[in-house]
């Protein structure tokens, strides 16, 4: 493995359009999450799903 | 009739006053607490014994790690516990920590805490999180500020393995004196909030650590519910006895939307939805059958139909979040007449037999969505069978390689770069490997991965 940035992603978009053209799975989708917050709570859902109090406060 | 209306009017003065009595008995304060209520209830506190989501939230409250992900661009490394890192050398990655951070019980935050933890985090077999630090050799204290990590080989993503799960740093006086277990169950960390106590099935308490390096914390007392039904976790939601909810399903979005006290947040995941083929012999061997099955679903129909159109269609496995996600290829576009023209092309003009399986309520709709794609495939003349698994006989099935056709699984990188689902799961030892002879010895994906450049 090389710690060279630019010639890992290279390497990976390769290997990636080998995975569409062979298919081996049925690629359908990236999801969502979906959280509920009351309306005087400051919150926002995070890509990595993670709830972190510390950015959390009431209106 | 006046006897109906007093009957109501003394019904709806008593509903008020007993929330008002419960108001005074116990004070004001507490409309500045906050409860959450997740899916499950924990398992542990011990953040190398767990790795699903709704443990890894009480983890990321307790504790630190070296580095976490920036919340305006996931993926992308801010400090926490470490100042700064750079590799020194090709198998040396040096960070330097920050200085009079203690932690909750006094401890003083140190390199020797950040080395009792890469020890802790490379034994293998005592804990769940040794995969994702395989690559380590040691860790080497510097100064009492200055720590050194080794690596067995070049890696590229050592410090994103610290953002992710099982990197939250320890305390190694307070696990010295008390053990693994009790550590579990009463945890002492750096982190913004401070372990009060835990009910099994019924709450965690947290409450917020007011000499936290960063300042204390706005919110004082957290209550973290488990609460397994959907439709129950939104009702707690929208009665006000819960002000954060997570995993609300696309169906009870407008439940929660019309209710007005409340609304739901919503953002993309690096999880994908895709069923894995298992492509080691039949007609699934064939790669036209396979492109054949890619052709045949509707995926825009599915999310729409399924997913109230919270997802998007993906092309590979590489969600849009991870570090080597191509822009340029694109998901294959809904084709029945391409696909029966594949499958004709592969030899199967008469249509081929396959297994369609997934667990009942382990994904999302995941019998539904069996359901669907089994009439999309049928309509090309695959013949689709479906199964529904129990989860310990699914996950039987997929360590083993041995599930017959596809199979529902949500695989993804926990590092934010696509080597997870490239090469983790597909390298050899990788879970999938032995699926797709694609990823073998000597292929091109293969020596592609083998190298990374």
């Amino acid at each position: 493995m090389t710690l060279d940035s630019s010639k890992r992603l290279k390497s990976y978009h390769e290997a990636a359009q080998i995975w569409h053209d062979e298919a081996p799975e049925l690629f359908l989708f990236q999801g969502e999450m979906i959280d509920g917050a009351r309306n005087e709570v400051v919150y926002k859902a995070r890509g990595d799903q993670r709830i972190i109090l510390y950015d959390i406060s009431y209106r | 009739m006046p006897r109906t209306a007093r009957a109501v009017t003394i019904g709806l003065v008593s509903l008020l006053l007993f929330p008002l009595a419960v108001g005074l008995r116990t004070g004001p304060a507490l409309a500045q607490d906050l409860v959450i209520a997740q899916g499950a209830d924990i398992t542990t506190l011990d953040p190398t014994q767990a790795t699903q989501i709704h443990n890894l939230n009480l983890f990321y409250n307790i504790y630190d790690a070296l580095v976490t992900w920036d919340p305006k661009d996931i993926g992308k490394l801010v400090p926490e516990l470490a100042v700064s890192w750079r590799s020194v050398d090709p198998l040396t990655w040096q960070f330097k920590l920050r200085q009079g951070v203690k932690f909750h019980d006094g401890e003083p935050f140190n390199a020797d805490a950040v080395k009792f933890t890469v020890d802790r985090l490379i034994t293998k077999g005592v804990h769940q999180v040794y995969g994702g630090f395989s690559t380590i050799e040691r860790a080497d204290v510097v100064d009492a500020y200055t720590i050194n990590i080794v690596t067995s080989k070049p890696d590229p993503i050592l410090v994103k393995r610290f953002a992710g799960y099982g990197g939250q740093i320890l305390p190694p006086q307070y696990i010295k004196q008390v053990d693994w277990k009790t550590f579990g169950i009463k945890p002492v960390g750096t982190g913004p909030y401070k372990f009060v106590e835990w009910v099994k099935d019924d709450r965690v308490v947290l409450e917020a650590n007011p000499t936290y390096w960063r300042g204390a914390p706005k919110i004082k007392k957290v209550v973290w519910r488990p609460i397994p039904d959907n439709f129950a976790r939104v009702a707690a939601l929208t009665r006000g006895e819960a002000q954060i909810i997570t995993k609300v399903i696309p169906d009870h979005v407008a439940q929660v939307e019309k209710a007005g006290c409340c609304r739901v947040e919503h953002t993309l995941t690096n999880l994908v939805t895709v069923y894995l083929i298992n492509a080691q012999k039949g007609p699934l061997a064939n790669t036209k059958v396979r492109q054949a099955l890619n052709y045949a679903v509707d995926k825009d129909k599915i999310i729409k139909e399924l997913y109230k159109g919270y997802a998007i269609p993906i092309g590979s496995g590489i969600p849009n979040t991870d570090f080597g996600y191509n822009p340029k290829i694109k998901p294959y576009p809904y084709d029945p007449a391409r696909a029966r023209q594949l499958l004709a092309e592969a030899g199967f003009a008469s249509g081929i037999d396959v297994d369609v399986q997934s667990g009942n309520g382990i994904h999302l709709n995941d019998r539904q969505l069996s359901e669907a794609v089994a009439l999309m495939l049928q309509d090309v003349g695959v013949r689709a069978k479906i199964g529904v698994l129990e989860p310990s006989q699914r996950s039987q099935l997929l360590r083993t390689n041995t599930f017959p056709g596809l199979l529902l699984a949500d695989p993804a990188s926990t590092t934010y770069d696509a080597d997870g689902v490239l090469w983790r799961l597909r390298g050899p030892g990788g879970i999938l490997h032995q699926a797709w002879p694609g990823n073998y010895e000597g292929t091109p994906f293969y020596k592609l991965m083998e190298g990374r450049g």
